[in-house]
């Protein structure tokens, strides 16, 4: 029973590989692993986003989603609400403020 | 806590300039998720340049230097959990570090983290932690449980009646390692045999694993190792969490606890944990119930109160066990002679509270003052067939240790005042066919005692020397010397020596419960003495690069060497057995190694060996201990999705064969060959997880290895015949659970 779960989730996985998911990278200011953390928390469970996936080092996150169910720029404006820019969109100031101390720009500098 | 000294390594980005580095930057103290403030006096330094400062009012510090780089910059301040990062190359940069208090308990480090089992590398001592998302790879249910994916710790079936689990580590029972709940030892006496399951799983936030001798700050119990637990804190507490659990067992578990925080000086948190077994299993169709019947609530409350320069916990545990195994209708609140039947009937009621009080000083910021209280009351009433046990013991504890440096940071002393009382009244009747004794073993134990342990922390390496008296009131002066080194061989290799006494008050009736689960009479020795071990081991770690992923490498050996034992002699004879003192020797050599690497992004294997010569005599010979497994081997499969909605898990778990006893049958032969199979056990667990709750399914023993006949003389259950203790592996075979658990974070 188990292991009909694996290969039944592996299965739906493979299902979903279908040409309108689109793979973006969006720059963020994020800066720790409390922020990769927070921006992940709140996208993986997004209906549309299939992953995300936060890069420490050049602070990009990669995201796969499917464009008939969010578009970009609501993904964008998911991330400001967070407290952090996407590309040129702006973090939106009140989330930010709510953002630990060290999350803030500059926290880390 | 104080041992959860921690390697943090910070990312960092480079750039390149010259040698001359000039490092500036402020260190804060962790208040909450939202606050920080300046931490004036913490001491940062390059650890292979020798050269650093001291932080001021502001918290910054600055240092100029010339320096080989690499180098690592460590930031100490007493009380804090010391931090290091990495220094590449020079840039010019402002540092701004963030040092948690050890008052914050693990699990924010741990998010940073994010690894679930790790060995903590500025530790000296040999301490394997693992965090909640290790504790989540198997719906551990409780304490007992919840090392079943690891392999330093095995779990096992004490016997073939009571349900109850049994732990091992180094070859040894469970009862030589000291167990202790946020650095208050626990789990003596009456709790030795069922008290792990009184600690629910989901309570526990971390486990730390200590091999060979611990501290001495903690009592002198430690003999093959020390494991500590940490509860759930008030202060990071979830504000409400839910785990639901059932099994085709039959087996259904309720978990709840929440928490708040009430100003900011008072948190509080509760738990409730409900379980019962409602379902009659007899797979093997002997008559007797795989899985003992029983209901368990246990219920905890605790309190955190933290101001500037005091800290105050009080916490009070209350638990209760019914459980009612053996023969299938059997009625525990019914006679058992006018039932016919063999029953196992437990009922454990367990009382605790605790408290902790922390002193820090404004003028001597590098001192404090912490005093812990732990009080315990316990009734354990038990019946196996015609042999019944009613205890109950009364145990008080209060340990007051001050810490402070010495000159600087990298000389640490802490020194304090311990004072147990344990009052201790047992009555074990036996109507056994060949054997009617009634034994009254109380006792009294009284012990005030004194400690001191020494740290230095060098730039490479660190050695802690430690040293206990206690005056028993039984058994007069005991003295208890301990020693660890820590030396870094590389940035990425340490390794640890440790060597130290453990010193122990047996108590041949609960260190031998499930030995009830036989007819064959005991014959006890007179005069006991006390348990006396020596423990010295060495262990290896490195950090390394495998195609260029992440791995661990480590390796150890112990030696436990014992000077006292009450050995359980099943080999003189096996129409009884016997219990005495150790006549001739008793020790263990466990070498263990573990290899754990991330072959892809977010897939970990972890695997380990482990080999076990334990020896003792018995019978007039050096004999292999009975049901310790020469080889034990241990591999783990995780995989996390790359959304983190779906994890994996996989474990499977070898027991090498292991010495049985001897006995007779029911037709007056012998068994012959007293070797056990080679127990194989697959485990696995799929999680997926929504936005505020995530639900499981899993497998236990997935090969449905089982014992087809357990017990001997199953049908003349009070027969001189009748064992239940040659149970080394599952009776019931396959298991599958599923469960969910629900979380509120806190806003």
């Amino acid at each position: 029973m188990v292991a009909f779960l694996f290969v039944m989730s592996g299965y739906v996985k493979a299902q979903k590989n279908k040409p309108k998911k689109r793979v973006v990278f969006i720059q963020t200011n994020a800066q720790c692993g409390d922020c990769k953390e927070r921006i992940e928390g709140v996208l993986n469970f997004k209906s549309g986003i299939i992953y995300s996936d936060l890069n420490m080092d050049d602070k990009k996150v990669e995201i796969k989603y499917n464009s008939k169910r969010i578009s970009l720029a609501e993904i964008k404006t998911i991330i400001s609400e967070i407290g952090y820019d996407a590309d040129e969109v702006k973090a939106v100031e009140s989330a930010q403020s709510k953002l630990p101390g060290c999350c803030q720009p500059g926290g880390h500098d | 806590m104080r041992y959860i000294l921690f390697f943090l390594i910070i990312i960092i980005s480079w750039s390149s300039f010259g040698q001359k580095i000039s490092l500036q930057g402020t260190i804060n103290s962790y208040i909450d998720g939202k606050n920080t403030s300046p931490l004036f006096g913490a001491e940062v330094f390059l650890k292979n340049a020798k050269i650093g400062d001291i932080t001021d009012e502001k918290g910054s510090f600055s240092i100029r230097t010339d320096a080989e780089l690499p180098d690592t910059l460590i930031i100490r301040y007493s009380g804090y959990h010391s931090d290091s990062l990495v220094i590449n190359e020079w840039e010019e940069n402002n540092y701004r570090i963030t040092l948690y208090p050890q008052f914050v308990s693990d699990e924010v480090i741990i998010k940073a983290r994010r690894e679930n089992s790790s060995i903590m590398r500025l530790d000296p001592r040999n301490v394997e932690n693992l965090s909640q998302g290790e504790l989540r790879k198997a719906a551990c249910c409780n304490l007992s449980e919840s090392f079943e994916t690891n392999a330093t710790v095995d779990v096992s079936l004490a016997d073939g009646v009571s349900g109850s689990k049994r732990i091992q580590m180094m070859g040894l029972n469970g009862r030589y390692t000291q167990l202790q709940f946020e650095n208050i030892p626990f789990m003596h006496n009456l709790d030795q045999a069922f008290g792990l399951s009184s600690v629910p799983g989901t309570w526990i936030q971390s486990i730390q694993i200590t091999k060979g001798a611990g501290t001495v700050t903690n009592g002198y119990e430690s003999m093959a190792g020390l494991i500590n637990l940490e509860y759930m804190k008030p202060d990071n507490i979830e504000r409400l969490f839910v785990n639901g659990y059932g099994s085709i067992q039959g087996r259904g578990e309720l978990n709840i606890h929440g928490g708040k925080e009430l100003n900011n000086k008072w948190s509080t948190a509760w738990f409730v944990h409900g379980a019962s077994v409602f379902q009659e299993n007899d797979r093997n169709k002997d008559g007797f119930r795989d899985v003992p019947l029983g209901d368990i609530l246990i219920a905890m409350n605790r309190w955190k109160y933290s101001a500037e320069l005091f800290r105050a916990q009080i916490g009070v545990k209350i638990s209760h066990t019914d459980q009612q195994g053996g023969q299938i209708g059997y009625n525990r609140y019914e006679n058992q002679a006018s039932q016919g039947l063999y029953g196992v009937g437990i009922r454990n009621t367990n009382a605790e509270v605790f408290g902790k009080t922390g002193f820090l000083f404004e003028k001597d910021i590098f001192s404090s003052v912490g005093v812990v209280y732990y009080a315990k009351y316990n009734e354990l009433n038990t019946v196996f067939g015609n042999r019944t046990l009613n205890a109950v013991e009364k145990r008080g504890y209060v340990n007051a240790m001050h810490e402070t440096i010495l000159g600087n940071t990298n000389h640490k002393l802490k020194s304090g005042l311990s004072f147990v009382y344990d009052d201790l009244e047992q009555t074990m009747d036996d109507r056994l066919p060949n054997d009617t004794t009634v034994r009254q073993f109380d006792r009294t134990e009284i012990v005030p005692g004194v400690f001191s342990e020494y740290t230095y922390t060098g730039s490479r390496s660190i050695v802690v020397l430690g040293a206990r008296a206690d005056y028993h009131n039984l058994y007069a002066w005991q003295f208890t010397p301990r020693a660890n080194y820590k030396l870094s061989l590389t940035e990425k290799m340490d390794i640890r020596l440790t060597a130290g006494r453990g010193f122990r008050v047996s108590n041949y009736v609960t260190d031998n419960l499930s030995l009830m689960a036989t007819n064959l009479p005991w014959y006890v020795d007179n005069d006991i003495q006390p348990e006396v071990s020596w423990n010295f081991g060495g262990s290896w770690m490195w950090d390394f690069k495998l195609f260029d992923r992440k791995a661990t490498w480590t390796a150890d050996l112990y030696h436990t060497l014992f000077e006292n034992q009450l050995v359980v002699d099943r080999d003189e004879s096996s129409d009884y057995i016997r219990m005495g003192n150790l006549d001739g020797s008793s020790f263990s050599n466990v070498f263990q190694t573990d290899f754990k690497f991330e072959p892809l992004k977010r897939f970990e294997i972890k695997a380990a060996y482990k080999f076990l010569d334990v020896r003792a005599t018995t019978g007039g010979q050096l004999e292999t201990v009975l049901m310790v497994p020469k080889h034990r081997g241990f591999v783990n499969f995780a995989y996390e999705s790359r959304n983190h909605r779906w994890a994996y898990d996989l474990t499977l778990s070898v027991f090498g064969a292991q010495r049985l006893a001897k006995v007779k049958r029911p037709d007056g032969t012998f068994t012959e060959d007293n070797m056990s199979e080679v127990v194989p056990m697959l485990s696995g667990q799929i999680t997926h997880r929504f936005k505020y709750f995530e639900l499981y399914l899993g497998g236990e023993n997935m090969l449905d290895y089982r014992l087809n006949d357990p017990i001997i003389d199953a049908s003349n259950p009070f027969g001189e015949n009748f064992d239940a203790t040659r149970v080394y592996s599952s009776i019931y075979g396959v298991n599958v659970y599923a469960g969910f658990r629900v979380s509120l974070n806190k806003k």
